[in-house]
């Protein structure tokens, strides 16, 4: 029998977030028991959400409280935490509680680590168990400068996250897992956050954190009327628009599209970047991606000494020809 | 109304960074405070005015860090914090981010803090724990991402966050804790003068014991075994642009890097 390994099933607009699958793959490389936590504010939702996941674990847990409507640190990192302890007592140590490296799972995991008294490591780039069932991680260090292998130490679980694009998805095998509900009991002092205001697109468009394809367009757009370049061919590539940061400084496009270290950190498989410096902060939340293109008109650009392929280019030419090209495949 | 304010020296952005023979870590002596803990002390020391508030900035060091510590703490001041506190303890020497909120935590409580503002994320291990545990441990609201705050009446505080797909406003009540964003606000240029006098500046330092906590409060859970270096790129293939051939050239490639290849 493997050891025991909780995945935080992450959702939005009714769909499982992909990186709950990558982990999944993971832990069962590894050879552990899954089962996986939904916290969802009314049980339909959170039950709908469990069976998409069901397919690669054994056993789905779904928390049902109002309280789960809207994110709430302490609130959420406690009720996890309690569970999280409760399900170990019950059913025998639990190793490694998972989740991905979203602002909401690092957040949660890393409140209900410290509920626990546990250890935290977050955006692994690689996760290992030894045959004593001590965990190790490998994450980025000093913007990804250098990386480290972390060793989880005392008893677990460990808490651990896991960027999108990491790992290989679980393929959903025969097994569905058994589904329990728990509605938890309000707490009635329980200091709350409470949503005034919401201003959340739908769940349309997928973060540039967890897409497969970015296409990052920076300054040398020149114009924000430019830069519907960057999106069609986002768009004809499969994937999404990111941002410079000098281009969210503009004006031109929202802070939720920044690529960078003072905006998102991305993992994608390919990333084009038409008309980007590529300085150190921007590079910093870019260079994990496993392939860089850089599309630039100065064939000194700097940019090129990070890419794997670089196209020495005036921009308005070599973007509107690639979106026929890509288009016509 | 009390504010407390935590800072973190961070390697500057450039600063040369790499994985030492034996697996250690050298990285170049130039440190900066953490960019977004900059925003936090602007935010706090803005909040002066308009809440006839306290600004208490900590930063919490082994013995190695004290000096970098005092940097940052120099600078909040410089920036119109009241009072520099130092966490000085060798006991916090591989000290995580578990031991560093209870370190907070205890000194919060101790001073009747009524608002703890902190960066989201240190730029140096982005892993964000210290707000969440901070949280926990203290029974108070958390909430990060903040890009605006409003403090209604010194009793609570609205609060505009980042959300998957946009943001949220969202009302809290103190005392609380926040974990501020880009945007929140942008830190001001120190005048020459308040420099000056923050370079002669000495926190006040306080031990472990001094915050009624012990050494095994603080013992890590993580232990880094060993850096290495990240890998290194093979050199880029430099494609030069001749109108549709390499159009049709790169397209083939993308599309081959796309499907995962």
């Amino acid at each position: 029998m493997g050891k025991r390994a909780c995945i935080f099933i992450e959702h939005r607009g009714g769909e499982v977030k992909n990186v709950v699958f990558e982990i999944a793959g993971r832990l069962g490389a590894l050879g552990c028991d899954i089962c996986g936590l939904v916290l969802a504010a009314d049980e339909g939702s959170g039950t709908l959400v469990a069976q998409k996941a069901a397919g690669v674990m054994a056993e789905v847990f779904v928390l049902v409280d109002e309280a789960f409507a809207s994110y709430d640190s302490l609130v959420w990192g406690s009720r996890a935490a309690d569970f999280i302890g409760r399900l170990a007592g019950e059913g025998g140590e639990i190793s490694i509680v998972a989740a991905g490296s979203t602002p909401l799972g690092k957040d949660l995991l890393a409140g209900a680590s410290a509920r626990l008294g546990r250890g935290f490591g977050s955006d692994c780039l690689g996760l290992d168990m030894a045959d004593d069932g001590s965990v190790t991680i490998l994450r980025p260090f000093y913007g990804g400068k250098v990386r480290g292998r972390v060793l989880m130490q005392g008893p677990g679980p460990h808490f651990v996250t896991v960027r999108p694009n990491t790992f290989r998805p679980a393929q959903p095998g025969d097994q569905s897992a058994a589904i329990s509900v728990r509605k938890l009991e309000p707490a009635p002092d329980a200091p709350k956050t409470a949503v005034i205001e919401s201003r959340a697109a739908p769940a349309a468009k997928v973060d540039i954190a967890e897409a497969d394809i970015v296409v990052c367009g920076g300054r040398g757009i020149k114009e924000k009327d430019n830069f519907h370049i960057v999106e069609k061919l986002a768009d004809a590539a499969g994937g999404v628009a990111g941002a410079s940061r000098a281009v969210v400084d503009a004006g031109w496009r929202d802070l939720s599209e920044q690529v960078g270290k003072s905006g998102k950190t991305i993992s994608a498989s390919l990333y084009i970047g038409v008309g980007v410096s590529g300085a150190i902060h921007h590079r910093m939340g870019m260079d994990a991606c496993r392939h860089i293109v850089v599309i630039n008109s100065d064939e000194g650009a700097e940019f090129f000494k990070y890419a794997d392929i670089g196209v020495v280019g005036d921009l308005n030419e070599v973007v509107p020809a690639l979106i026929e090209e890509l288009r016509r495949m | 109304m009390n504010i407390l304010v935590a800072v973190k020296p961070v390697p500057d952005h450039d600063a040369l960074v790499s994985a030492a023979e034996g697996g250690g870590v050298e990285i170049e002596d130039r440190w900066i405070i953490n960019f977004f803990d900059e925003i936090a002390v602007e935010q706090a020391v803005r909040l002066k005015q308009s809440a006839s508030a306290h600004v208490t900035a900590i930063s919490v060091a082994s013995g190695r860090g004290a000096s970098r510590c005092t940097g940052v703490l120099r600078k909040a001041l410089a920036m119109g914090a009241d009072r520099i506190v130092m966490v000085q303890d060798a006991a916090l020497a591989e000290a995580d981010g578990l031991g560093i909120a209870r370190v907070i935590a205890a000194f919060a409580k101790k001073e009747g803090m009524r608002l703890i503002l902190l960066g989201k994320s240190a730029l140096d291990d982005e892993q964000g724990l210290v707000g969440p545990a901070l949280s926990q441990i203290a029974s108070m609201p958390y909430v990060t991402g903040v890009i605006g705050l409003e403090l209604k009446e010194n009793e609570s505080l609205r609060l505009s966050r980042l959300v998957e797909g946009g943001d949220e406003l969202v009302e809290v009540g103190l005392p609380a804790a926040v974990g501020v964003a880009k945007g929140l606000c942008e830190p001001g240029v120190p005048k020459v003068m308040k420099v000056m006098k923050a370079s002669k500046a000495k926190p006040e330092t306080l031990d472990l014991a001094g915050l009624g906590l012990e050494a095994q409060d603080v013992a890590p859970l993580t232990k880094i075994i060993s850096y290495t270096a990240s890998p290194a790129r093979p050199p880029a293939t430099i494609i030069k642009w001749e109108g549709k051939e390499t159009a049709s050239k790169l397209a083939q490639i993308i599309r081959e890097m796309a499907g995962g290849g």
